[in-house]
């Protein structure tokens, strides 16, 4: 028995390529696959940035193959560089760390958790995901909450973009409220726009030397617009100013206007972005009171200590999700037929102590003899009860290792924790 | 059952302020429930305490205890207990729960106060006048807590630091938000406290005003106070400035309270 997947994300290939499989989100598409590869059970998950398929399939040699080629012929394109490839221990902690948003392009986000869990449940829908699929997807859910209540995984952001809009949340208290004033209409403007406009700010003015691009700009993020002109009325009212317009000489705000402009704000605070380079705005504006000014080497500063952060928090969540797939592969193991007999036989019999135990004492007139009689029938039935499903299992467990069917019965009987206290009792 | 409750009560604060801490440092809400239960815990020691000693002596408890210690450490607790969810922040949490756990020792250990004062203890005026003195106080103690932060975290942004704690602060504006909200509303409680305080001086004196450093003192923390709002409705003063006379305010608020009546003679012989 062989847990396997195959995927293909932001990292190995392109969105085009990956889009190929949306196709793939279907009952069909997956029970097709599954008849290809003679996988026993399936899930797909299936994001913006990635698709990927877990697999159980019976462990015989040319699996890769079996799963390109199923792939491949759906995508009509090779996949061999494309995609990579794990199976058992390594696909184990791949879908923990795809759970715990470790591979994700914004590492730490929460969003992937929320997708496995959808994957998971069409999958249950359509009937493709047996126990040890299910088991494993349950298992990563719980290994990512970990990951995200003992790490600070999610907690640093590294790049220039979300650190600029931490900041403007340390300096104001909300964010929707603020007049954020845009100056250029470039391309880096554009981008820094967006990723504030994501972050909640609403209220935008765009300045810009021709007028007619700021208008443009404005009106994708329904925003206003002028021109430099503008500027200090402009400067008087905003919260937060981007400025990503260099001029040849000197700057584009000054010390002394700066002084003129807070007289005229009545010392709201305002903070500076200045993403041009060269810089636009003269530095010496960050000793006045209430203006908090940063330049673009400020924030890649800052994002590349948190992205030194975060690595030592990866290194605590890699050990959690090897700890975890020790775990979950202990439970794979405990799958095999004997053991899964024993533990079913165990629970029968304690179950039949159990109960003689509580009758027994109420039964005080009851002679020797057929207090024997008595255990003898209850011991006969619990072993008549047993025999169907133990050759049942016997029957079907020709094959090595684990096997889905022990999972069932395991889960029926409630067999786990039969063998936790017996373990415990070692 | 004073000898253990109070200075139980100061114990749990002072937990509460050490979970806020640890809760600032980890980011778990679940250690910040924790500090937030201490809180009450101790918030409803000191108030039954108060309660009981009320129901055994009248407003001889306000004599027969360090009244004011329980008084302005269970207040300035409960201040931040009701600022609301969003405004509770860790930081400022751990800030509130040493205050409250130096007000309740300090004058825990003082002794207690035998000296009689007359007839003003018997005016109705007379628990009016120090329960309306002490909730100002109180809320100058959330002002100076907040503003301690706002310059803290002020300092951060402005030098650039590179250290992400400085990240789960509290914004700016919440702060700067708090200190003043705090100092009108301690203001006003302040002002009638002082007007009774007046009145009874004149019942208990014989006169309105005394060159005494006790009324001088109180008048200089209401102007402090009274400069501090009008510069902020105004003149716009915000931020760093503003934080600045929140501090000097409540320094001039522990003098008064604290270390007068050991450099000065005064007649004003209770806190």
């Amino acid at each position: 028995m062989v847990i396997s997947v195959i995927g293909l994300n932001h990292k190995s290939a392109s969105v085009d390529m990956r889009g190929r499989f949306s196709a793939a989100v279907q009952e069909e598409a997956v029970r097709g696959l599954m008849r290809e590869i003679e996988a026993l059970e399936a899930v797909v998950l299936y994001t913006c940035n990635r698709f990927e398929l877990y697999t159980v399939t019976e462990g015989e040699g040319g699996l890769r193959e079996r799963h390109l080629a199923a792939l491949e012929k759906m995508s009509g394109e090779s996949l061999g560089e494309l995609s990579y490839w794990y199976t058992d221990e390594e696909a184990i902690a791949h879908l923990f760390r795809v759970s715990s948003s470790l591979d994700s392009l914004v590492i730490g986000e929460a969003q992937i958790n929320g997708q496995a869990k959808e994957a998971l449940r069409m999958a249950q829908r359509w009937g493709t995901a047996g126990p040890l699929l299910t088991r494993l997807f349950n298992h990563s859910f719980s290994t990512a909450k970990e990951v995200r209540s003992e790490t600070g995984i999610g907690k640093y952001q590294v790049s220039v973009a979300s650190v600029a809009v931490q900041l403007a949340n340390s300096i104001f208290e909300k964010l929707e409220e603020k007049e954020l004033l845009l100056i250029g209409a470039g391309k880096m403007a554009e981008k820094a726009l967006k990723h504030l406009v994501l972050r909640g700010v609403e209220r935008i003015l765009v300045v810009n030397r021709t007028r007619k691009n700021a208008q443009e700009l404005a009106n994708r993020f329904g925003g206003s617009a002028g021109d430099l002109g503008d500027l200090n009325r402009a400067l008087e009212t905003a919260d937060i100013v981007l400025s990503a317009v260099s001029v040849k000489d000197g700057f584009l705000i000054h010390l002394d206007q700066m002084k003129r402009v807070l007289k005229e704000r009545k010392n709201r605070p305002l903070f500076i972005l200045d993403i041009a380079v060269p810089r636009s705005v003269d530095r010496s504006v960050g000793s006045l009171d209430n203006v908090y000014y940063y330049e673009l080497d400020d924030l890649e500063e800052i994002a590349n200590k948190h992205h030194a952060l975060r690595s030592r928090e990866r290194v605590k969540a890699e050990e959690i999700i090897s700890e975890q797939t020790a775990r979950y592969r202990e439970w794979l193991s405990s799958l095999n037929m004997v053991s899964t007999i024993n533990s079913f036989k165990d629970k029968l019999e304690q179950i039949r102590g159990d109960v003689l135990l509580r009758f027994m004492n109420r039964l005080s007139s009851v002679s020797k003899e057929d207090r024997e009689l008595i255990e003898q029938m209850t011991a006969t039935l619990i072993n008549k009860i047993a025999h169907d499903p133990i050759s049942y299992l016997k029957a079907v467990s020709s094959v090595r290792g684990p096997y889905p069917g022990s999972a069932v019965l395991q889960e029926m009987f409630g067999l786990e924790e039969i063998r936790k206290e017996n373990h415990c009792r070692d | 059952m004073s000898d253990f409750v109070v200075p139980i009560a100061g114990i749990l604060y002072l937990g509460g302020g050490l979970l806020h801490f640890f809760a600032l440092v980890t980011e778990r809400k679940e250690v910040e429930r924790f500090a937030l239960f201490s809180f009450v815990v101790g918030f409803f020691l000191h108030l039954g305490f108060l309660f009981f000693q009320y129901r055994e002596s009248g407003v001889e408890s306000v004599r027969s205890i360090p009244f004011a210690s329980v008084f302005v450490s269970c207040c300035l607790v409960a201040l931040y207990l009701c600022i609301g969810k969003v405004r509770r922040q860790p930081s400022l949490g751990a800030l509130i729960g040493l205050a409250a756990f130096a007000v309740s020792t300090v004058f825990w250990l003082k002794p207690t106060l035998g000296r009689e004062i007359g007839s003003a203890w018997d005016s109705d005026l007379f628990p009016i006048h120090v329960t309306l003195t002490l909730m100002g106080y109180s809320f100058f103690a959330l002002a100076g807590c907040s503003a301690l932060l706002y310059l803290l975290a002020e300092r951060g942004i402005k030098q650039k630091w590179k250290w992400p704690l400085f990240f789960v602060l509290p914004s700016l504006e919440s702060l700067d938000k708090l200190s003043i909200h705090a100092v009108t509303n301690g203001f006003a409680l302040l002002t009638f406290g002082l007007a009774t305080g007046v009145v009874l001086s004149r019942q208990e004196w014989g006169a309105y005003w005394y060159w005494d450093p006790k009324w001088v003192l109180s008048l200089l923390i209401w102007m402090v106070y009274a400069l501090l709002i009008q510069v902020r409705l105004f003149r716009g003063v915000r931020g760093r400035k503003l934080a600045y006379l929140c501090l000097v305010g409540f320094a001039a608020v522990l003098f008064t309270f604290a270390g007068l009546q050991l450099l000065f003679n005064t007649k004003h012989v209770f806190v």
